[in-house]
């Protein structure tokens, strides 16, 4: 059983929101004094992977992360979780990426970590929200995509896959090879390393796939042949606005608090 | 005629005692051997030198049985008379054994009068009524710290009695039969003697008085095999572990080499050091601790005492070649035969670092270290801890900050204050840093606190400074958890960032901050010196730099924070700044200073939800509003969060405020 966890290192999204600052020119957050983090449906969904490894008593994960240098400490992170191996791709070498080809990029790497039995990646990234990659990349693979699991177990030669719906849970059987997103529960909280791997994984290198070794040239991805553009990108604003509301005693209080809340159609 | 007595008179065929004796003194060194055995599965530990000042404080605190006098102050007392009176009995059997057995005769003329004689027979006397009021103590009164009670408890004392008036009743024969001169020296003695003879034959006394004493010397020898198989151990070993305390600063955790350490934590008994199984054959079965331990108060799985016993009692389970392999849940290489099987996790959870029981314990047993040793096992070994800690943790490792969720940043509350920020202005000149503490700069109402001391320093015309966004936490609530790895990474990023800045002196918000930048700091190499703000406040007071008005307020009261109270001595300053200026003055809680009731923040608990028991902090708030207090004076941003919460919780109708004593002093201080 090979497993692929595909893992965005993003700035913290618990940055106080004070601090937080978009670059309106390049359209792109500003990292300033926020750390990075590794997205938190991709933890979701490593711990997934971990979980199906330990209830199955074997088998390989790799880790996959498509950024720049400082993206080593995702893939360390995964290391120390004790994922197997940890692959960095060049996003260097990649400007300007859009969903779409982070996906291609996911794709080419997957296809040269076959067998890949099931790939997975956490339903949206925990910055730009787009939720795009896990379906793109399925079709990139030409394999069925299952979305929202929450948990994973062997079913005989298949995998069970405990999946959110509108009305709640159901599971579905899927034979591999499969690419599965993953949203949060309770039952996949991500765990935290034992020390001594958290050790061990400072220890060990971690390739970087780039252009050549991928087989996929930067061109194909930007510029032209992009899918998407961005058009602008700012903070929105909020307001806020207290108003005293009279009144004598606790009914009439009452009574101009609904008539304010219907005013502004709350109520 | 020179005044003395004959040693075994009425008694024949001594050697048979000395044959009891020896056979008791085999049973006995049996026994010690046994102990020692295990003590040495220990791994090594400096606690034998200097000896010196070591023998010197032990013998100090020992004779003058301190502890045992500090509280609980009647049954301080019984010790007292018990241990005195023993002692006693214990130096005039030596002298016979000097006069007897190594002829050299002392046991005579004015020293047989006045020692042998008089202080020999009331010392006898104190033990019995010292044994009587540990009856009565524990049977009558029936103290809630010494329960259960075993039948080796009530044994012991049946004992113990048992020799000291069987003791009583050869005397008083002796001095019937020999018409003895010297009676109005043994006043007890003789008062026993005739009221023996008043009922008495002489030849009913001659037997008696030979029947009584061949069973005294066999009760007594039993007495002495016995010590080593039970709690009466605790005559030699209590002493021993006094000498073999810990002179380091209160509160230190022994760091963890990261990098060459084999196992992290304690996970089998024998990976304790010898002194840490010492502690458990020094235990008395006392129970301060448990009375005084906040999470066993509000029914928490946690006793120190329990925790002690439970420990000694594997240990004396156990061969002395180590631990027998793992029965329990865990397997593999993070298998513990001892946490999990032995002591409990959520025992192991329960337990806020707050010091109280090694604070009361007599015999210094170091109840918290043990604790963390077996919580640096679950955290980095099996990574196996709290749900809330783990989200602790990770905000820690992401952001360098406690509080997963945080909205605030560390530099929101200096909004409208003139401050240096080393951050913002790296070269600008300062005398003292201002450390804000994570609490202090991202909880709301502890903000309030940090701006209030801020304004108060500045008013003082202090030359301060802080580190701003280059501010990380010190590394204090994972170092509690057992998160030795975190805490020295997140220490040595602080100790950068400070060397960075030439730091001199620190002045530090929070006691929590202030023990570990003070006091663990130096273990990695950063050395500055490092004030509370109530020492330093309290400085700038008496220098005349701050000059408070009168309280307006009614009666305040404070509560001493574990870490700057039991951990660091610091009871005065805080106290002093509440009544400075004059005005209602401080009403002390009925535990106060080194007895005072953990808030139940500490520890990693500040982090954590309380989910077993009563609330820790509504216990201490019902102490603080017993006092009748307006205003509770705090001194620590946990113990604010805490016991704001608690006294909301517990003070219904009332109206009673939680102020830091630095808003205390920045109302005192407005021009």
């Amino acid at each position: 059983m090979h497993l692929v966890v595909c893992l965005k290192q993003i700035l913290d999204p618990e940055l106080p929101p004070g601090e937080f600052r978009v670059d309106a020119q390049k359209k792109e957050a500003v990292r300033g004094s926020a750390s990075l983090v590794i997205s938190v449906f991709d933890e979701n969904a490593l711990e997934t992977a971990l979980q199906l490894r330990d209830a199955a008593g074997q088998g390989k994960i790799t880790a996959l992360c498509v950024g720049p240098e400082s993206a080593v400490d995702a893939l360390r992170r995964a290391l120390s979780l004790r994922v197997d191996e940890a692959i960095r791709i060049r996003e260097e070498e990649f400007p300007a990426l859009d969903g779409f080809g982070t996906a291609r990029l996911l794709a080419a790497a997957v296809r040269k970590l076959e067998p890949a039995d099931l790939v997975f990646c956490g339903r949206e990234a925990g910055d730009w929200h787009g939720a795009m990659v896990g379906g793109l990349l399925a079709g990139e693979l030409q394999r069925p995509f299952v979305s929202l699991v929450a948990g994973a177990q062997r079913a005989g030669e298949k995998y069970a896959l405990r999946r959110q719906t509108d009305e709640g849970w159901e599971t579905v059987e899927c034979a591999a090879p499969a690419v599965v997103s993953v949203t949060n529960d309770d039952a996949n909280q991500p765990r935290i390393p034992k020390v001594k791997d958290n050790m061990m994984a400072f220890r060990r290198q971690i390739p970087a796939w780039g252009a050549a070794e991928l087989g996929v040239a930067a061109a194909s991805l930007a510029g032209p042949n992009a899918a998407l553009e961005f058009a602008s990108l700012y903070v929105p604003k909020s307001e806020r606005q207290c108003q005293v509301l009279g009144g004598e005693n606790a009914e009439e209080k009452a009574a101009q608090m609904a008539k304010k809340l219907a005013e502004i159609q709350v109520l | 005629m020179t005044p003395t007595r004959e040693v075994y008179f009425n008694i024949t065929h001594v050697w048979v005692m000395y044959a009891i004796l020896a056979a008791a003194l085999a049973i006995f060194a049996q026994g010690w051997y046994g102990l020692w055995r295990r003590w040495r599965m220990g791994q090594p530990a400096a606690r034998t030198e200097p000896v010196r000042a070591r023998l010197l404080r032990a013998l100090r605190q020992v004779f003058s049985q301190q502890t045992l006098l500090k509280r609980y102050r009647a049954m301080g007392i019984f010790h007292a008379l018990f241990f005195w009176g023993f002692g006693v009995l214990f130096l005039a059997t030596t002298v016979v054994f000097i006069h007897e057995d190594l002829k050299i005769p002392i046991m005579r003329g004015w020293f047989y009068l006045i020692f042998q004689s008089l202080i020999v027979d009331l010392f006898g006397a104190f033990a019995i009524l010292g044994i009587l009021m540990a009856f009565a103590h524990r049977y009558v009164y029936r103290a809630k710290r010494l329960k259960p009670d075993t039948r080796d408890d009530a044994l012991m004392l049946f004992v113990i009695l048992v020799i000291l008036t069987t003791g009583y009743v050869i005397e008083g024969l002796r001095i019937e039969l020999t018409h003895d001169p010297w009676t109005a020296w043994s006043p007890v003695g003789r008062a026993a003697g005739a009221l023996l003879a008043g009922a008495l034959s002489t030849e009913a006394m001659r037997g008696l008085h030979r029947a009584t004493w061949w069973f005294h010397a066999a009760v007594v020898f039993g007495f002495i095999a016995w010590i080593p198989y039970s709690k009466l151990r605790h005559l030699f070993t209590s002493p021993a572990n006094i000498y073999f305390q810990n002179l380091e600063p209160k509160g230190v955790l022994q760091p963890l080499d990261m990098e060459k350490a084999e196992r992290l934590g304690v996970s089998r008994l024998e990976q304790f050091t010898w002194k840490d199984l010492f502690d458990l054959d020094s235990c008395t079965e006392c129970g301060r601790c448990e009375v005084n331990c906040p999470a066993f108060l509000t029914t928490k799985p946690l006793s120190p005492k329990a925790l002690i016993l439970d420990l000694r009692k594997y240990m004396h389970s156990m061969g002395a070649g180590g631990a027998a392999e793992p029965a329990a849940s865990v397997q593999g290489e993070e298998a513990s035969p001892l946490v999990g099987p032995v002591i409990r996790e959520d025992t192991l959870w329960s337990c806020t670092t707050c010091r109280a029981c090694m604070e009361q314990c007599p015999v210094m047993i170091e109840q918290v270290p043990k604790i963390v040793d077996m919580r640096r096992h679950l955290v980095m070994e099996r990574a196996e801890f709290p749900d809330d800690l783990q989200a602790m943790v990770r905000s820690l490792e992401a952001r360098a900050h406690p509080y997963p969720g945080a909205q605030a940043s560390r530099t929101d509350w200096m909004q409208g204050l003139k401050l240096t920020d080393l951050a913002e202005q790296p070269g600008a000149e300062f005398e003292v840093l201002f450390w804000v503490g994570c609490a202090g700069a991202l909880n709301k109402r502890n903000q309030e606190v940090t701006r209030a001391l801020a304004q108060v320093l500045t008013r003082a015309g202090v030359k301060f400074a802080v580190l701003g966004r280059e501010e990380r936490c010190t590394g204090d609530p994972a170092r509690r958890i057992g998160y030795e790895f975190l805490f020295q990474q997140l220490a040595q990023q602080n100790i950068a960032t400070l060397d960075r800045f030439k730091v001199k002196t620190v002045v530090a918000a929070c006691p929590h901050c202030f023990h570990t930048l003070k006091n663990e700091y130096p273990q990695l190499g950063g050395n500055y010196t490092v004030l509370h703000h109530s020492e330093f406040l309290e400085k700038l007071v008496a220098e005349g730099r701050l000059k408070p008005a009168a309280s307006e307020s009614g009666a305040v009261t404070y509560h001493d924070p574990c870490y700057l109270g039991r951990y660091n001595g610091v009871y005065d300053a805080p106290r002093e700044l509440l009544a400075a200026g004059g005005g209602a003055g401080c009403a002390e809680p009925e535990w106060n200073r080194g007895n005072a009731l953990c808030c139940g923040g500490g520890g990693g608990f500040s982090f954590m939800e309380e989910k077993s028991g009563t609330r820790m902090n509504q216990n201490r708030a019902k102490q603080l509003l017993a006092t009748g207090a307006e205003t509770v004076g705090v001194a620590c941003p946990f113990c604010m969060i805490m016991l704001e919460d608690g006294v909301k919780s517990v003070a219904g109708e009332k109206n009673v405020q939680v102020l830091d004593i630095a808003e205390v002093l920045e109302r005192r201080t407005r021009s």
